[in-house]
């Protein structure tokens, strides 16, 4: 089959490979039908997440038909459409009972790899280095997906690919964003970062009870597409001080909660993400909490900050003083995709929200390596990369 | 009297340039200290006589393996918490303890069925080979050991508290001494076993073999972190994840099944699924499904914990 390889920084190629096979008795064999281009790909195409190998198959957005099932799965069968969530979950740990699936105790076979970084190893995720279990993922024409009668969830006839394929990451990761700020209505919300899962917390929020969110970017199209929803916009290379006019905006109060949807390599034109980037060249720091800081001050008091941005390492310069003085919730960490995939089927299905609209760009598999250059640097208008196999 | 005294004794210390006192305060034992010195002479020789970066990186080496030789202490062992001049003696036979807990979401009964049956412990237990039960209380275990040998003890069970705890220890005669112990007691919150393992045992080499199976990756601890890990996969999920076998880019160094076991594997995969699918075109019951699961289940009495239905509200 073909599948785009990892083969080190700013290399991505679409390769032959061998087809994926059976490995263990609850295992299923998925043909990829859409697949997508996260932004978290991007930290491993820029080379900031460590274990990666050369020839790693990448990938974690990715639904299809059911093709094979092991032994031990019966609540899947061949033929099915299924979107598959890219946190690997095996439905009985403590964990999973507690519907906390991307903290799985049992789906990491490296979990002592992740031990020894994070002190406890969280699930296994599709196509993301060899902490998260080392998978090849979905941007391939199969996948073997582990613990299918757990993960895969099926799509009815009637909805396409395009409106269910963000299922697997991305709806259900703003939506999770979305709900961790607590959000009362008539809230405003704040949110950092118009890239997918941006555009995906601004309408998780209004579906929420949010009464005003405010989104900040520097990407006209990304700011447009937003404001299409219902969204205010700041574009912060053109406004002097984000924090002031948050205030400003908001009767000088500060919104309720504040999401960043940006991450461990923000970008920012303040001294401090200057310094965050001189830092992280020097290898002095792992993440630049540029977007973090500014959460923090704009805040209300005993507001909620929730943060659905990887970040991979240590943080540097965090105004934890203001954190405390303030009052502030933190809620953060991978999506417990599993926990919302019938809600938000059901929002799709009565027409509340649309989520083929994030698609700007649409590319057969082999056109892949073209669409991450895309992405990265946001040419032609691009906000999300959807593939073909 | 007490002149000449001294004086026999100190050409004799002399006359032993690694003295045990000087030993004693460094990390490497005496064994070792001769190795890095006659080595690294050699390669500081060599390296001075090439010409270019590598030579003068060949005699730098060369010159701190010699230099760690002579003053007994290593900069790289005290980094990794390496102590080889406790083991100077032969007689020297330490012995190492490890111990691991964790939680696993099965009752405390079930855990005991499961490793009171020592033949189960393979399952999980990458380092044993097999355990063969003898009689009631006794049972024979083979292990891997370096260099693709094995070892073996026969051992006695000599604690055994149902659904609480069962401690065993090797007979005299055994290739490496051992006892251990494993607890069970239901978990604070009410969610589980806390499965506690304890194992000592007297490795051959003494302190330098664990030292060495350190540095490859396969230190007590880590075995028996993995170990637990392992049989709590395979309670709780019925299946130990993995990926070897997985399909990888050309320029991938992972290890691969040959194209014979795969396409084996491919065929096996076919066969299931054609069984399957006959299977499948039948009415499916709640049994078949548990039928199913209890071929891949242990204890092989009790339906997997995994069976039940999951509704995700």
């Amino acid at each position: 089959m073909r599948a785009l390889c990892w083969n080190g920084k700013h290399d991505v190629r679409v390769e032959k490979v061998p087809d994926p096979v059976l490995l263990n008795p609850r295992d299923a064999i998925i043909k990829v039908t859409t697949t997508c281009i996260c932004g978290s790909d991007l930290h491993l195409y820029n080379g900031m997440i460590p274990t990666m190998e050369a020839g790693d198959i990448l990938g974690h957005e990715f639904m299809g038909e059911v093709v094979e099932v092991g032994q031990a799965v019966s609540s899947l069968k061949v033929g099915e459409r299924v979107v598959v969530p890219f946190t690997i979950s095996c439905g009985h740990c403590f964990f999973c009972s507690q519907q906390l699936y991307s903290a799985c105790d049992n789906s990491n076979p490296n979990a002592s790899m992740a031990e020894g970084l994070y002190g406890f190893s969280g699930a296994g995720l599709f196509g993301y280095s060899h902490l998260y279990g080392g998978y090849a993922g979905g941007q391939a024409e199969y996948v073997r997906v582990p613990f299918a009668d757990v993960g895969p969830f099926k799509i009815p006839d009637g909805i396409s690919d395009e409106k269910a394929v963000f299922m697997t990451d991305i709806f259900p990761t703003g939506y999770m964003a979305a709900e961790n700020c607590a959000i009362k209505p008539g809230d405003t919300v704040a949110i950092w970062g118009a890239g997918p899962v941006g555009q995906f917390a601004v309408r998780s929020a209004f579906l929420l009870g949010a009464g005003r969110v405010i989104i900040i970017d520097r990407f006209g199209e990304r700011l447009q597409m937003a404001v299409a929803a219902g969204a205010e916009a700041i574009n912060y290379s053109e406004t002097k001080d984000v924090v002031e006019q948050l205030k400003e905006l908001t009767g000088g109060r500060g919104p309720d909660s504040c999401i960043d949807a940006v991450g461990m390599e923000a970008h920012g034109v303040t001294p401090d993400a200057i310094v965050d980037r001189a830092k992280q060249a020097a290898l002095l720091a792992t993440d630049r909490p540029h977007v973090l800081r500014q959460a923090i001050q704009a805040c209300r008091k005993g507001g909620t900050v929730s943060v659905p941005g990887v970040y991979g390492g240590f943080l540097d310069k965090l105004p934890f003083g203001a954190a405390f003085a303030k009052g502030l919730t933190f809620k953060m960490g991978q999506t417990h995709v599993h926990r919302y995939l019938p809600r938000l089927l059901e929002h799709i299905q009565n027409g509340d929200i649309d989520p083929s609209f994030v698609i700007t760009h649409t590319m057969s598999l082999d056109d892949a390596p073209r669409g991450y250059e895309l992405f990265k640097h946001s040419r032609e208008r691009c906000i999300k990369v959807i593939l073909k196999p | 009297m007490a002149a000449t005294e001294r004086e026999r004794e100190t050409p004799q210390r002399a006359e032993r340039p690694f003295s045990a006192t000087k030993a004693a305060k460094g990390n490497i034992s005496v064994a070792e200290r001769w190795l890095s010195v006659v080595s690294g002479g050699a390669l500081l020789g060599y390296g001075a006589r090439q010409r270019g970066l590598a030579g003068a990186g060949l005699a730098l080496l060369g010159g701190a393996l010699a230099g760690r030789g002579v003053s007994a202490r290593c900069m790289v062992y005290k980094a990794l918490g390496i102590n080889t001049a406790e083991d100077s003696t032969p007689a020297d036979k330490a012995s190492i303890t490890v111990q691991r807990t964790l939680t696993v979401n099965i009752t405390p009964e079930l855990a005991y069925r499961f490793w009171h049956n020592f033949e189960n412990l393979p399952t999980f237990m990458q380092h044993l080979e097999s355990v063969t039960k003898l009689d009631d209380q006794r049972s024979r275990w083979v292990a891997k050991a370096p260099f693709g040998r094995t070892v073996q003890w026969e051992a006695e069970i000599t604690e055994d508290y149902p659904n609480e705890r069962i401690s065993w220890r090797s007979l005299p005669g055994a290739d490496v001494p051992n006892n251990g112990t494993v607890s069970f007691k239901p978990s604070s919150n009410g969610f589980g076993t806390e499965v506690c393992v304890e194992l000592e045992y007297t490795p051959p080499v003494g302190k330098l073999g664990a030292t060495v199976a350190k540095l490859f990756g396969e230190e007590p601890q880590q075995q028996v972190n993995g170990d637990l890990r392992r049989f709590k996969q395979l309670v709780e999920t019925g299946e130990v994840p993995t990926t070897l076998g997985q399909p990888a880019g050309s320029r991938s160094k992972r290890e691969m099944p040959s194209r014979e076991e795969r396409q084996k594997l491919s065929l096996d995969a076919y066969q299931r699924r054609m069984k399957y699918e006959a299977k499948r075109n039948k009415e499916s019951t709640l049994e078949d499904v548990v039928e199913v699961a209890s071929d891949q289940s242990f204890p092989a009495s009790d339906p997997p914990g995994w069976t039940s239905r999951r509704s995700f509200t």
